[in-house]
């Protein structure tokens, strides 16, 4: 069932960015800081390095909100959510 | 002289006997104590004796001894398989009480048509082996073509002995038993394909929804052979379930129903991207004016209708239920 290869204390990262969405390559610390994942993902949107996403030069995830969803029954693996920051009404 | 005496009593003498199993061996009126070799297989051998109750086996099949089996007690009737009905015996009109109505033969010829008349000797103390076939009485061709009409009696043939009945219609119930075994076997064995089959398209559709769940990639491939499967991978990326897809009004969107922390949430997507076009949520900043839906796909959907949970700032637009 498990398609990827992620270690208990790792997540793959999930990045929404201008509509569009894409993975981290390589997992990270699920207990990383907010910081270090931003700036992660901010050095692989620019470098094109986001499997499913163009190399942005201009990307700014200053303002971007990081959600944990931890391992469940249907996903056996930690997962980070970088995406932008929501306006509710 | 003395010479020619020994070497008359050290002659074996070959005699044909049937091997029923076992190292004794009826036949000459006496039981043999069976020395060296078996035979591989039952049947009538060819067996030396020499001159003493112990007997060997030639090596190789014999002929039956016809007069041997002629000499015996013999009876008559007809033959069900291994199972011999004899013309005088008592018998009930009950194919379930077959066993104990017959006789077990043992050699019986190979080919013999069905409700052939036969003969049986009785050999040595418990056994019964196959003699001889006997010329039929009469009615033996007509209750045949019943058998193969599949009539269900032979009550309408005449001078169908009792023996003669319960061969029909134990033949008869053999053959619907096994007809049905038959049906019942492929019946079961279609089930176990369409299990097999169901097994193998829920293997594929568990790897190929694990693979989606595991690449975005593989999930934007999968939009054009499987917008359902496709979605289905995005949501569980953030733990909510895909309910149901339909069309939207404009070609290039779809209208997905998912469900999320146990309720049921609906929105809009771009057909080709999975990005929200419609969220089903108010994402909207009342002081900017700024839309927030178009922001997210469906993968990070779910985990904005969570912040809004959490904060306490839901308003859903459309409805699910």
């Amino acid at each position: 069932m498990q398609a990827v290869n992620i270690r208990a204390q790792e997540a793959r990262v999930n990045v929404t960015w201008n509509g569009h969405n894409g993975d981290l390559v390589d997992a990270v610390p699920y207990n990383a800081a907010d910081g270090d994942i931003r700036d992660w993902v901010t050095e692989a949107l620019r470098s094109g390095a986001v499997v499913g996403m163009r190399a942005d030069r201009g990307v700014n995830l200053q303002d971007f909100v990081v959600d944990r969803f931890p391992a469940s029954r249907q996903v056996p693996y930690n997962r980070i959510f970088v995406r932008p920051k929501t306006p509710f009404g | 002289m003395s010479a020619l005496w020994t070497q008359l009593i050290a002659t074996p003498e070959p005699v044909s006997l049937p091997w029923l199993g076992g190292r004794a061996l009826f036949g000459q009126g006496r039981t043999f104590k069976l020395v060296g070799d078996l035979p591989p297989e039952h049947g009538w051998h060819s067996f030396e004796v020499d001159g003493s109750r112990r007997i060997r086996w030639a090596g190789v099949e014999a002929w039956a001894d016809h007069d041997a089996l002629m000499k015996a007690p013999t009876r008559c009737g007809y033959l069900v398989g291994n199972r011999f009905l004899p013309d005088d015996a008592p018998i009930v009109l009950d194919p379930r009480r077959i066993v104990e109505q017959s006789l077990e033969v043992r050699l019986v010829e190979a080919g013999l048509g069905r409700f052939s008349r036969v003969r049986v000797a009785r050999w040595g103390h418990t056994d019964w082996v196959y003699a001889q076939q006997e010329f039929p009485l009469g009615p033996e061709a007509a209750v045949l073509d019943a058998y193969l009409d599949r009539a269900a009696s032979v009550t309408s043939v005449p001078h169908v002995t009792p023996a003669l009945d319960l061969a029909f219609r134990f033949e008869s119930w053999r053959r619907t038993d096994a007809e049905e075994r038959r049906l019942l076997m492929e019946l079961e064995r279609q089930e176990a394909e369409r299990r097999e089959a169901e097994r193998l398209m829920a293997e594929a559709e568990q790897l190929q929804f694990a693979e989606a769940m595991a690449s975005v990639a593989k999930r934007r491939g999968l939009i054009e052979r499987d917008f359902a499967g496709a979605a289905r991978a995005a949501l569980a990326v953030g733990d909510a379930e895909l309910l149901d897809v339909r069309d939207a009004r404009t070609k290039t969107e779809k209208v997905v129903q998912f469900r999320f922390r146990k309720r049921r949430f609906e929105c809009v997507v771009e057909r080709s991207t999975l990005r929200i076009v419609d969220s089903g949520i108010c994402l909207v900043d009342h002081g900017t004016g700024e839309k927030g839906d178009t922001y997210f796909t469906l993968e990070s959907l779910p985990a904005v209708i969570q912040q809004a949970i959490d904060e306490g700032r839901l308003v859903v637009f459309r409805h699910a239920d």
